[in-house]
């Protein structure tokens, strides 16, 4: 078989590349050596993520065929791939990453809060993970269905995986909101079972490929948007407002 | 008249933006990025304008073409009758042609309103400066540009271009061609689609980023409501005044939305939790009243409904069939939608009561503020959410994907022989003691061909089909008569869902055949699937043997007691015995719907 070189992993990368030209721009704080090296990183771990999915997928699920094709299933197959395989698996891969670079470069010790640049790392861990992904299904797309998928990839997938996370990350910033170290904790999980739930439902909505499924998914994956651009206006621009009340500020348009 | 919001959105992001709505129904976002838009940015008055109408073009579309393609699936007659009008020379051409001219209409409409305000507006600045500069001259011409003629024409020639373009990037995103019978219509839906589109860039392009003139009244009346709102809601976070004769003209807006669809006024207000559960029931509602009402009218218009949206009834067709002649479950949920209405707009009247706008003093302790978030305690507003978790399961458990199989796979038997008996074959699916004269008992659809009598039946072997086609035995066969529904008209009704689910005649060469043999059981599943003649096409064919997989499960096959053997003829062509090429197909293809049943023995 025919294995994956550099274009296939350029065209990957270009179903990532306008949302981080996004995220980048609409990111308003400064952004610091410490802010470039957690998205390098994020970067590298949501290509880590992946990788380790990809390798244990066999290990645990030894009999499903991890394509991305429509199949024939019944309703508590289609529950398991959507919630289990895709759902919890891949964001717990996601979100361990996201938490682990926001405790190292995004959270204040003294204060026990998370810094704002927690989107930039969630945002990045998602688009690592779906640069990666995204190659993999593009490549082994038959040639004349590249163009169709690319397409479906950049804005859907990519974009759902990055909305999920950062919708996360706002659970972050959220938790700063509160004093007490368990509600603190409360809301940092109930993000991860929201972006489980979230990943689970489109997934469960768009796997059998009914038409009012594919609206509802999309319904919700531009509600998802909604939500991220109303919250990353609070507590991403408003805070940064609140220390230089002169800078333009701008809301993602992801 | 811009927005005051500016400090929201740079300009990049503006443009970014409008570049993404514009080109969101290629990417397959639906209407649903405008809707966004238009939760995201309130203030955003250029923008929104934009987004409204994307939505707009939508309506438009949904309006135009849906009630054709519902007709189409109601019954077998009007697909006839749409389906021959459609085959007709030039027809797509005309009406295209027709929405061009209806265009052209249009934007000379707005031309002649903005003419008209852009001279009444000329004349009162004409009348100022004769006053204040008597001797002096206004220097500037007509500013508005929808106001020239020339920009019409202009418009109307590059969004040919454009729509051009569109249609381009869509067949290389989909190169296969739709040999469907509803491919003119659909031809000419995307032809609406798309030059909507461009006529809605070009002309807000062109008119640097003003209202078209038509629009300009109810889009200003529509962003005051937005307007009002936004006032509204600062004022009560920053515990400021706020008029009541403004909270009334909320409430006013609030009530109209309600009226067009429950839950849309609960929305305006940022009552979320209260007004998307009673917005998701009411279109939950709608769906369930329209399943049961076009199942009442004929069960196969319920089941071809459903397949419109890519699901199916997930209990047996059989009790769906009984069901569905139960007119009370009809009755049921057009009464629980217009309940609904009352009952959205009876919890609207008391979110505006005097205590929750402040007027009266709260003596119980019961008032509601408008924009606190989260979800209001009190048993009138968790009943939506409440009833629309309810409705979800039971949506889950009586409309499933087209694709979802229930229940477990049934083992494939062994019977493979003897799977073609003609002597037996219409003795469960045409009474041949029907009058000759019944009328309009299924359509009209003509069955059998032109062998008059069992006497005069021609010998069909009894031997398998596959190896010696039909050549012994007697055979009864009706022609030209008016019969009833038939099992044979039900399998193809059912057959058009996966074939419009799969694109399969989309995707079929032409021409094609290949004949296919498959069982359906007593519990209505359908089994020992085989390709009994494969065609020169291996990926269509195998795609035929999952359409026919796709098909189960089957209401069981009425007045047998054991499973029936059905042989299948699928072809994309003429119907005419030249163009295929084996007997058996030759044979086959003048049969109703290329189909032999036969009652397996048990």
């Amino acid at each position: 078989m025919k294995e994956m070189g550099t274009f296939d992993y350029l065209i990957g990368a270009a179903t990532v590349f306008p949302w981080a030209v996004v995220i980048w721009r609409a990111y308003k704080p400064k952004k610091g050596w410490q802010e470039v090296i957690g998205i390098l990183f994020a970067l590298v771990f949501g290509w880590l993520a992946t990788d380790l999915i990809l390798r244990l997928h066999p290990i645990l699920w030894p009999e499903t065929d991890f394509s991305p094709k429509k199949k024939v299933s019944l309703l508590t197959q289609t529950a398991h791939l959507a919630f289990i395989q895709a759902g919890i698996t891949e964001e717990t891969f996601k979100i361990f990453f996201i938490m682990v670079l926001s405790f190292v470069l995004g959270y204040d010790r003294k204060t026990k809060e998370f810094s704002p640049s927690v989107v930039l790392f969630g945002g990045f861990v998602a688009m690592g993970f779906s640069f990666i992904e995204n190659t993999h299904y593009i490549f082994r797309e038959p040639e004349e269905k590249k163009l169709n998928l690319f397409i479906a990839r950049t804005i859907h997938s990519s974009n759902i995986h990055l909305l999920i996370n950062l919708c996360f990350s706002m659970f972050l910033l959220k938790s700063n909101l509160k004093q007490d170290l368990s509600a603190k904790r409360l809301i940092v999980i109930f993000g991860f079972v929201l972006a489980v739930l979230q990943h689970g439902v489109v997934d469960f909505l768009l796997i059998p490929g009914a038409t009012i499924g594919l609206w509802i998914s999309t319904a919700m994956f531009v509600g998802i948007w909604v939500w991220v651009v109303t919250d990353w206006r609070i507590y991403v621009i408003e805070k940064k407002s609140q220390s230089n009340l002169n800078e333009p500020s701008e809301v993602p348009v992801i | 008249m811009d927005s005051a919001n500016s400090q929201y959105l740079s300009p990049w992001a503006k443009k970014s933006l409008t570049f993404f709505l514009w080109l969101s129904p290629l990417f397959s976002l639906g209407p649903f990025l405008a809707f966004g838009i238009l939760f995201a940015f309130p203030k955003e008055f250029r923008l929104r304008l934009k987004a409204i109408a994307v939505i707009a073009v939508y309506i438009l579309n949904w309006i135009l073409f849906y009630p054709v393609e519902l007709l189409h699936r109601s019954s077998m007659e009007w697909e006839g009758k749409i389906n021959a009008f459609l085959a007709q020379d030039g027809t797509t051409f005309r009406l295209k042609f027709g929405f061009f001219i209806v265009c052209f209409l249009f934007l000379l409409s707005n031309y002649l309103h903005s003419l008209f305000r852009n001279r009444k507006r000329e004349l009162v600045r004409q009348v100022r400066a004769n006053r204040e500069f008597p001797n002096s001259q206004i220097r500037t011409e007509m500013r508005v540009r929808d106001s020239k003629f020339d920009t019409i024409l202009l418009v109307l020639v590059l969004a040919l271009v454009f729509q051009y373009l569109f249609l381009y990037i869509t067949e290389s995103l989909n190169p296969q061609k739709n040999l469907s019978p509803l491919a003119p219509l659909y031809d000419v839906h995307q032809f609406v689609f798309n030059y909507s589109i461009s006529i809605c860039i070009l002309v807000f392009s062109f008119n640097r980023n003003k209202i078209p003139s038509l629009l300009a009244k109810p889009y200003l009346r529509y962003m005051e409501g937005i307007r009002i709102r936004e006032s509204w809601k600062q004022a009560v976070k920053t515990e400021g005044k706020f008029p009541l004769r403004l909270e009334l003209i909320i409430k006013q807006k609030a009530k109209f939305r309600d009226q067009l669809l429950p839950g849309f006024g609960h929305i305006y207000v940022y009552e979320y939790w209260r007004g998307f559960p009673i917005l998701f029931l009411t279109l939950l509602l709608y769906l369930f009243s329209a399943v049961w009402v076009f199942s009442y009218i004929s069960p196969i218009f319920g089941i071809q409904f459903l397949a419109g949206f890519g699901l199916k009834p997930g209990i047996p067709d059989k009790d769906f069939f009984i069901s569905s002649q139960n007119i009370a479950y009809a009755v049921f949920s057009l009464a629980a939608l217009v309940g609904l209405y009352f009952y959205s707009a009876m919890i609207l009247e008391k979110s505006f009561s005097l205590e929750n706008l402040g007027i009266k003093k709260d003596k119980d302790g019961e008032s509601e503020p408008f924009f606190k978030p989260g979800l209001r305690k009190g048993f009138r507003n968790v009943l939506p959410l409440s009833l629309l978790f309810h409705l979800v399961l039971l949506c889950l458990v009586f409309l499933i994907p087209i694709s979802i199989q229930r229940g477990k796979k049934k083992e494939q038997s062994a019977q493979k022989n003897d799977h073609f008996r003609p002597e037996k074959m219409e003795f469960y699916f045409i009474d041949p003691n029907v009058p000759d004269d019944t009328q309009g008992l299924n359509g009209g659809v003509i069955t059998g061909n032109e062998t008059e009598n069992k006497e005069k039946g021609e010998k069909i072997s009894n031997e398998k089909v596959a190896d010696n086609g039909p050549v012994k035995g007697y055979i009864k066969k009706i022609r030209g008569k008016k019969v009833p529904p038939t099992y044979s008209n039900y399998i193809s009704a059912k057959m058009r869902i996966p074939e419009s689910y799969m694109d399969y005649w989309a995707k079929a060469p032409h021409p094609y055949s290949s004949v296919v043999a498959y069982t359906i059981t007593q519990d209505g599943d359908v089994i020992d699937v085989e390709l009994v003649e494969a065609s020169d096409y291996p990926d269509q064919d195998l795609r035929t043997l999952q359409l026919v997989e796709s098909l189960g499960p089957l209401m069981p096959p009425p007045g047998t007691k054991s499973d029936i053997r059905v042989t299948e003829l699928f072809w994309n062509g003429p119907i005419d015995p030249e163009f295929v090429p084996t007997p058996l197909q030759k044979e086959m293809i003048n049969l109703f719907d290329g189909r032999y049943m036969e009652e397996i023995p048990e």
